[in-house]
């Protein structure tokens, strides 16, 4: 891998961080995970033939990296702590705020694996169906109906938590 | 899945808001138009912008904190950091390479009337090295001549097209008579290359890429918002669509001023782009912060 290629590996270190910390729930086994990912993408850089995108080939092997050691990766049900909220918030969160990002952690924790992988890939990194059908290697149609089953149940979960208070975005 | 009297699936309402219609203007109207009669279809769309906000805001940190260290030492080791092949490239405007695959459409067609000029579509075809400019990118003071009212700058991140293996390598005026002409050379990895030329419009809307030959070079054209873009590329691969998301998300979160005194001299930084636009500065203003995707 020469070093236009590194360079451009590491542009997306802080996506791959962020997407492995969503999967993880804990910033030092989504930093493994991506550790992980960047000696497996060394290793393997014969393999990217510039046929997808850098992006693409990246997630792809940090999916198949998490799934090859889920046991390992296997999140402890502590999204919903107070204070790894505080830690990861985008911005200082207020109590509402909190009462907020507690209510969605516990609602993708609730998530099967299947769905809130694509969950997250959409949320967090806004990646298109077909990209997420590729970095996941599934059909299209499957990244939509779960998908579509991930959202609802997202949206069971929330409505139940929060009552019949009417959601409210963030910014 | 369930269809309705409009045709109008769930899965339509998810894309929705997602942000998966922006390059289908047509499905993104009828799904607004659907959304203005459907109280429980906007409610949906409502909670997954909500949903999407609520979960970015829980990771987006991480975005903004120091790359560790061991990451990058098991990516670069002890070897030197920055790319310096590329930084040696930083300053050279290369010969553009013929576009591939003359007039073959890499999106959708155009419909009539498409809001993008000819003369920028036809000035990224014909275009010459000699004509390329340098690689300093100051604003145009010639070109903010007070026509229609306040005169706003437009200013957005520079696109990047790293995630398809491309690196910025020069940008500037190709064009001393156009000084609201901007271009964005980049490079990839095995040389071919990607010319992006904007000029801001005054259309709001957004139009659907599509492609024309001039001779034998084919240009993707398209419209994001108040920038109108011309796309030259040699490699076959790069998706004129994909590159327009790109561009969107870039344009998305512009930031426009009152250019001052002191805009007049100072160049660009690094990582933006700005261009002067002459319009009505308050127009232009509630034009751009209007679009759906500033609900993200």
């Amino acid at each position: 891998m020469n070093d236009d290629v590194k360079w451009m590996v590491e542009r997306q270190i802080p996506h791959l961080r962020r997407y492995a910390l969503a999967l993880t729930r804990n910033l030092d086994q989504a930093d493994d995970l991506v550790q992980d990912t960047l000696e497996r993408a060394l290793k393997k850089r014969h393999l990217w033939r510039r046929t997808g995108s850098l992006r693409s080939w990246l997630f792809r092997i940090l999916y198949r990296t998490y799934v090859d050691n889920r046991r390992r990766w296997r999140p402890e049900r502590m999204a919903a702590d107070p204070a790894l909220i505080d830690a990861f918030a985008s911005q200082p969160p207020d109590q509402e705020h909190r009462v907020e990002y507690t209510n969605i952690a516990h609602a993708l924790d609730q998530l099967p694996d299947e769905q809130r992988e694509i969950v997250l890939l959409t949320a967090v990194e806004g990646m298109a169906y077909d990209e997420i059908a590729d970095v996941l290697s599934i059909p299209i149609g499957t990244v939509r109906s779960r998908l579509s089953r991930g959202r609802e149940a997202l949206r069971r979960f929330r409505s139940h938590t929060e009552g019949a208070a009417p959601l409210r975005r963030v910014k | 899945m369930t269809e309705n009297r409009d045709s109008i699936a769930e899965i339509d309402l998810l894309a929705y808001a997602d942000g998966r219609l922006a390059g289908d203007p047509v499905r993104r109207a009828a799904v607004e138009r659907h959304l203005a009669r459907d109280r429980e279809a906007a409610r949906l769309v409502a909670d997954i912008e909500a949903q999407n906000a609520q979960i970015r805001a829980l990771y987006d940190r991480v975005l903004d904190a120091p790359i560790p260290e061991r990451h990058r030492d098991a990516l670069w080791g002890n070897a030197e950091r920055g790319g310096g092949a590329w930084m040696r490239l930083a300053a050279s405007v290369a010969l553009f390479a013929l576009a591939a695959a003359g007039g073959a459409a890499v999106g959708y067609h155009a419909r009539d009337g498409i809001d993008v000029p000819s003369s920028l579509i036809e000035r990224a075809a014909t275009i010459t090295p000699a004509e390329a400019g340098d690689a300093t990118f100051a604003l145009a003071s010639t070109g903010r001549e007070r026509v229609a009212g306040e005169t706003v700058n437009l200013s957005f991140a520079m696109p990047d097209l790293s995630a398809f293996g491309y690196r910025l390598v020069a940008r500037g005026h190709p064009d001393p008579g156009a000084p609201n002409l901007v271009r964005f050379l980049y490079r990839g990895v095995e040389g071919k290359e990607v010319s992006l030329f904007m000029r801001p419009r005054m259309d709001p809307g957004e139009e659907r890429v599509s492609t024309r030959t001039v001779g034998d070079v084919a240009v993707s054209y398209w419209s994001a918002g108040p920038v109108a873009v011309a796309m030259r590329t040699d490699d076959p691969q790069m998706d004129g669509i994909a590159v327009a998301k790109v561009l969107k998300h870039a344009v998305d979160f512009a930031r426009v001023s009152v250019p001052g005194p002191l805009d007049e001299a100072a160049p660009l930084d690094g990582t933006g782009a700005q261009m002067a636009v002459e319009a009505e500065a308050g127009t232009m203003l509630t034009d751009i912060h209007a679009g759906p995707s500033q609900l993200q």
